[in-house]
């Protein structure tokens, strides 16, 4: 019995491979009705269950999947072609298929009648019984194979119309397996293909059809008797029959050895001793026949015509039970690999060859890890897979044209992740055909096109797989979904009007929202959105509505890619740590003692924050865990040392979270919380570090929501202040490292090449490392000299060198390789204030990244390089400079370069504020950058240069554009001058030009 | 004949059935969690799994005079690993002690291991006041004193 069962799991496991298969596969076909390749594909699918029906005498199963191979036959034989009809049954069968499969035991109670008397109609429908070749299936064959005269092309028109009676007959004895008329009629038509077949040489077939016709004549003579199985061999020699006829060009690809010796096998085992004579016969006569051919097909190679059974990859089932252990261990592996680092490392000078040893173990343990981990991934396939037959429905349903288009299929996920997003997809998809398309007139009426567009695409973006949807329907407006939401008390008035567009559009998701005007049997139940929301959400995913009314909509969904490895960023709070998940953080910010009056305030009974004109609430961990501890001043107190804030963020809400120390980000593996702990809602795992240490993983959602944060009021205390930045540029970073584990990054347009270079043309002179470069003596930076970081044990044979722009002295600075460049928001904090070269620290992929000040580094260890210029301090400091820039990276490292030069600079965070600044006060000068929030360069220069105060004013753009158009442009707008950013001496030059 | 380890907390000396513990250890370095009753000392690396420690004195009227550091881990068996046992050997051994999780229990001193036939061994006398005898499965006279048998799926339920 048990191993009934586990087969017939087998049984259940390959079938529900083979179901999205069928109606993937139906739904091409109704679009390209002749493809063959597809209709194999779908009759090979159904072939395959049928099978396995047969063999554990799932009757139904088996009635039903012949009915659907038969009707797929005649399409096959070009009788029939398939039509929207034809499609709709047997994605009606699939689907009752599907029911029958999920409960196998009891499929046999499933109604199949409906199905099968569907198809039935079809066989016996105009078109079945006639047999009409397609003439341009003759053809085909008379170029195939080359002898092709007349009496072959006979034989395949009379093949054809001899194939379905001979499947006819076989039908009727599966019905009534003693129904001798019929096993006589199946004889006789056997004998005449048999018969026809013999003279043109068609080795294959004929040897095929003597093994049947050996059968069927044990049958007659009431030496064998044809059970289930003996039919089912018989409708499997069918099968080959008649892709014989259909492929005769590729017969050779085709198997029919296995049949043959099944047949062999089966007059054998019932056919009684007076059988026994012939049967050798026969089989040498089906065997030599077959190896000949099979011999010719390998030596012909790949060439001809696949057997299907060849298209089968290579795979093995595995139980995921095996798989997850297996990824334990894998977790368990790194661990153990960091103590052993840990251990070792104090001994690699004394023992040779550990070091690379142990880079060696790192490597595999990193590989085999990723591996391991890869197992249980799966392509985004097998849920968007689903879309094409739900659309399809939809369009029947609703009565509107859709096209879907999807892409990024092959994206993998986890499996678990995966199989949560089934019931997501499918409501999206549902909610955007339903609410988001207009029906075509009213399309047509918008002029846009009759057949609405559903996009479904994923994609990878910084760690994660994003899944995006998105529809060029109606959109959402969110003034309606307002009103619904006031309607039906989910919201109060004054809430809404504190709520912007996005906040609105968001209410979709609030739990029993519906908006459809009535309810119909498509969505609309206000069941959906909520559990959209729920479901993404615990599987650690964020999902997001954007919405053009009349345009568009998109719902975007970010997922981790796996559930049981994260990274996340470890930090200590008393002797307890803790991890933040990577994807629910924003930034890490220092918060020196003499500026915290200034960040911290209180407001509305909370603590809260100030960062770049953004209130958050600032939290501390020990307190809003209970851990007591050190009695904690709430209030806005000064405080005498640096307080670590970690910015979290969980949809739209940010919170500043102050812990003790911030030891850094590792990739941990998640294991859940004992059981003991249920009660606790605050974490959402735990994990053991590489040092051993247990860390208890913050679950950022549940814990921003229960630290109950009046988001709404600290929200309204920011819109009272007039627009806050919205968007920050992005700046071009270089990321590299130095052979240690510290990651750097440099802003690009610093740089001024990159090169590799070999160590051993270093050269030492009077104490300081030299290289010839194009012709020059380069003077060689080493990080570690000029700043406190790691110092590398040394370089691979090749390392790089960075030259930056703009030195007096010709100076490279050594790195080991270049990470990657990426357009990034630099979102800085004045984390390593203290230390000059380093402007901070900012989390780009998940590392910790130190960003450099090349110029600070340059005028600490080679002043040479850099120009002095001549500036009067005392002058300068008579002068004000109105600076502004909305991105606080570039804002503190022009307004340091500036500042330190003497100048007094105010700052400006965008175009407006600037204006209203400059109206309050005498400003001698002013930088401005262009691309800017709320009121850019380029509309305040106008405004500017339209007040006649300000006609003569000195403004200079600073910005990462510099083409020749631009600068054009912009003086022509009313700029003086047009700067690159960060070329420092050639700012500092104009400005004393012009002061 | 039953085997029982027996172990001292405060002024009680415990037993509980041998084959429901599967080590003695000491406690290092646990993590206390957040927000858990007191009774849950926290968690700690078990050669990278997550134990959980519990300190039993809180359901048992009692009161440990040791440090924390001093006092004696006892591991118990996990569901699976008294699965495991059963597998095994030709008496089912039949608890009502379910453990997904690893989990260990804190007592101050180990005491003598007791093999007891299971005839002698005694119900939970009347006179025990009532909420010590939620946690008592029965009891083992030796010489002039008790000692009690825990009832460790009592406890665990009580978690």
């Amino acid at each position: 019995v048990q191993d009934g069962d586990e087969l017939i799991h087998a049984f259940v496991e390959e079938a529900r491979e083979h179901l999205p298969l069928i109606e993937a596969n139906l739904l091409k076909l109704e679009h390209q009705p002749e493809d063959q390749a597809l209709l194999n594909g779908v009759f090979r699918s159904v072939h395959t269950i049928k099978g396995g029906a047969g063999f554990f005498g799932l009757k139904n199963v088996g009635d039903l999947t012949h009915c659907m191979e038969s009707l797929l036959s005649l399409a096959r034989n070009h009788r029939i072609v398939l039509g929207r009809p034809h499609i709709d049954t047997l994605l009606a069968c699939q689907d009752r298929l599907a029911q029958m499969i999920d409960d196998p035991h009891n499929s046999d109670g499933v109604d199949v009648s409906a199905e099968c008397r569907e198809l039935n109609n079809f066989l016996s429908g105009p078109g079945a019984r006639i047999p009409a070749i397609r003439s341009a299936a003759v053809p085909k064959a008379q170029s195939a194979a080359a002898p092709a005269t007349e009496p072959l092309i006979r034989f395949f028109e009379e093949a054809h119309e001899c194939a379905p009676l001979i499947e006819a007959c076989l039908l009727a004895l599966k019905a009534n397996p003693g129904n001798v008329p019929q096993l006589d009629a199946l004889l006789r038509n056997v004998r005449a293909l048999r018969e026809s077949a013999a003279p043109l040489g068609l080795n294959k077939l004929v040897s095929l059809v003597e093994h049947v016709e050996e059968v069927l004549s044990l049958a007659k003579s009431a030496q064998l008797t044809l059970d289930d199985q003996g039919l089912e061999v018989l409708f499997e020699a069918y099968d080959r029959l008649s892709r014989l006829l259909d492929r005769h060009e590729s017969a050779d690809g085709i198997d029919t050895d296995g049949v043959c010796r099944k047949l062999s096998a089966l007059g054998q085992a019932d056919g009684g001793r007076d059988g026994m004579e012939d049967l050798p016969v026969f089989e040498d006569a089906g065997t030599g026949g077959v190896e000949a051919v099979e011999t010719k097909a390998a030596a012909s190679g790949a060439g001809s015509g696949h057997g299907p059974n060849l298209e089968t990859e290579e795979s093995i089932r595995v139980h995921v039970k095996r798989l997850n252990k297996l990824i334990d261990l894998a977790g368990e592996l790194v661990l153990v690999r960091n103590q052993l680092f840990r251990l070792c490392e104090p001994l690699t000078a004394q023992l040779p060859g550990l070091k690379a040893a142990l880079h060696n173990f790192n490597r595999i343990t990193t590989e085999m890890q990723e591996e391991i981990m890869s197992t249980r991934m799966q392509p985004i396939s097998v849920i968007f897979n689903k879309s094409p037959r739900l659309v399809r429905q939809l369009e029947k349903d609703l009565g509107k044209r859709l096209e879907l288009v999807t892409e990024g299929a092959e994206v993998e996920l986890d499996k678990t992740i995966i199989e949560s997003l089934s019931d997501p997809v499918t409501h999206i998809v549902r909610n955007m055909a339903d609410h988001g398309i207009e029906t075509p007139g009213e399309r047509l009426a918008k002029g846009k096109p009759p057949v609405g567009t559903l996009v479904q695409k994923a994609f990878h973006e910084s760690g994660h797989v994003v899944i995006q949807f998105s529809d060029d329907g109606a959109g959402i407006d969110p003034d309606f979904i307002a009103a619904k939401a006031l309607q039906k008390g989910f919201v109060g008035q004054d809430a809404l009007e504190k709520m912007s567009a996005r906040d609105k559009l968001n209410l979709i998701f609030t739990p029993g929202f519906s908006t459809a005007a009535t309810v119909s049997s498509v969505s609309g139940r206000g069941i959906g959105m909520d559990v959209v929301k729920t479901n993404i959400e615990q599987i650690g995913g964020a999902i997001d509505v954007h919405s053009e009314p009349g345009k568009w909509t998109s719902i975007t969904m970010t997922l981790p890619l796996t559930m049981a490895i994260i990274s996340a960023l470890i930090v200590r709070v008393q002797n307890c740590r803790f991890a933040f998940p990577q994807g629910h953080l924003e930034e890490m910010v220092l918060l020196q003692p003499e500026n915290y009056a200034a960040r911290v305030g209180q407001a509305h009974g909370h603590r809260v924050l100030s960062l770049r004109g953004d209130f958050l609430p600032l939290i501390s961990l020990a307190e809003s865990l209970g851990m007591g501890g050190p009695a904690e001043d709430a209030g806005v107190a000064a405080v005498d040392k640096p307080v670590h804030i970690i910015i979290i963020k969980a949809e739209e809400n940010r919170a500043a979270v102050i812990v003790d120390q911030i030891l850094g980000s590792e990739e941990i593996v998640v294991k859940p919380m004992p059981e003991y702990f249920r009660q606790i809602k605050n974490f959402s795992g735990t994990s053991i570090l590489g040092d051993g240490a247990i860390a208890m993983i913050i679950d950022v959602q549940g814990y921003i929501q229960r630290s109950r944060l009046a988001y709404g009021e600290l929200r309204k205390t920011a819109q009272n202040r007039p627009e806050i930045k919205v968007d920050q540029e992005p700046q071009s970073l270089l990321i590299f490292d130095n052979n240690t584990e510290e990651h750097f990054a440099l802003a690009l347009s610093w740089i001024q090449r990159i090169d590799a270079l070999d160590l051993r043309s270093i050269q030492n002179s009077a104490g300081s490392e030299y290289i010839e470069y194009r012709g020059e003596q380069m003077r060689l930076l080493r990080l570690e000299q000029c700043l406190p970081v790691q110092k590398p044990d040394g370089y691979r044979d090749i390392a790089h060198i960075i030259i930056p722009k703009h030195t007096k002295v010709p100076v490279a600075l050594l790195i080991n390789r270049v990470i990657d460049s990426k357009n990034a928001v630099i979102k800085l904090e004045n984390t390593g204030a203290t230390i000059p070269g380093i402007l901070g620290s900012i989390i780009l992929d998940g590392k910790i990244t130190l960003m450099l000040d090349l110029y600070s580094i340059l005028k600490a260890n080679l002043p040479e390089s850099v120009e002095k210029l001549d500036i009067d301090p005392e002058r300068a400091n008579s002068k004000r400079i109105l600076l502004v820039e909305d991105t606080p990276f570039f804002m503190r490292v022009i307004k340091e370069f500036i500042a330190a030069s003497g100048y007094q600079v105010t700052s400006a965070c965008n175009g407006r504020e600037a204006l209203e600044i400059l109206g309050e006060g005498h400003f001698d000068l002013v930088l401005s950058d262009i691309e800017m929030p709320v009121m850019d360069g380029r509309e305040m220069i106008k405004i500017i240069r339209a007040n006649p105060r300000w006609q003569h004013l000195p403004v200079i753009a600073l910005t990462t554009l510099s083409d020749a158009q631009t600068v054009l442009d912009g003086k022509k707008a009313g700029f003086n001058e047009w700067l690159v950013k960060l070329d420092k001496e050639m700012v500092l030059k104009t400005l004393a030009h012009y002061l | 004949l039953r085997q029982f380890i027996s172990f001292y907390l405060g002024d009680g000396h415990y037993a509980i059935d041998i084959l429901l513990s599967k080590e003695i250890g000491r406690l290092h370095e646990v993590s206390p969690v957040p927000e858990a009753q007191e009774h849950l000392l926290g968690i700690m690396n078990l050669r990278g799994q997550i134990l959980t420690v519990v300190d039993p004195q809180f359901f048992l009227g009692q009161r440990s005079a040791h440090t924390a550091r001093d006092r004696i881990l006892i591991i118990l068996k996990t569901k699976a690993e008294l699965n495991r046992l059963n597998k095994f050997s030709h008496t089912a051994f039949e608890t009502d002690v379910s453990l997904k999780d690893p989990l260990a229990i804190l007592v101050d001193r180990m005491g003598e291991t007791l093999h007891v036939e299971e005839k002698n061994i005694l119900p939970p006398l009347p006179n025990m006041a009532d909420e010590k005898r939620e946690f008592i499965s029965g009891l083992i006279q030796q010489n002039s004193q008790f000692i009690i048998i825990l009832d460790l799926g009592q406890l665990i339920r009580r978690l």
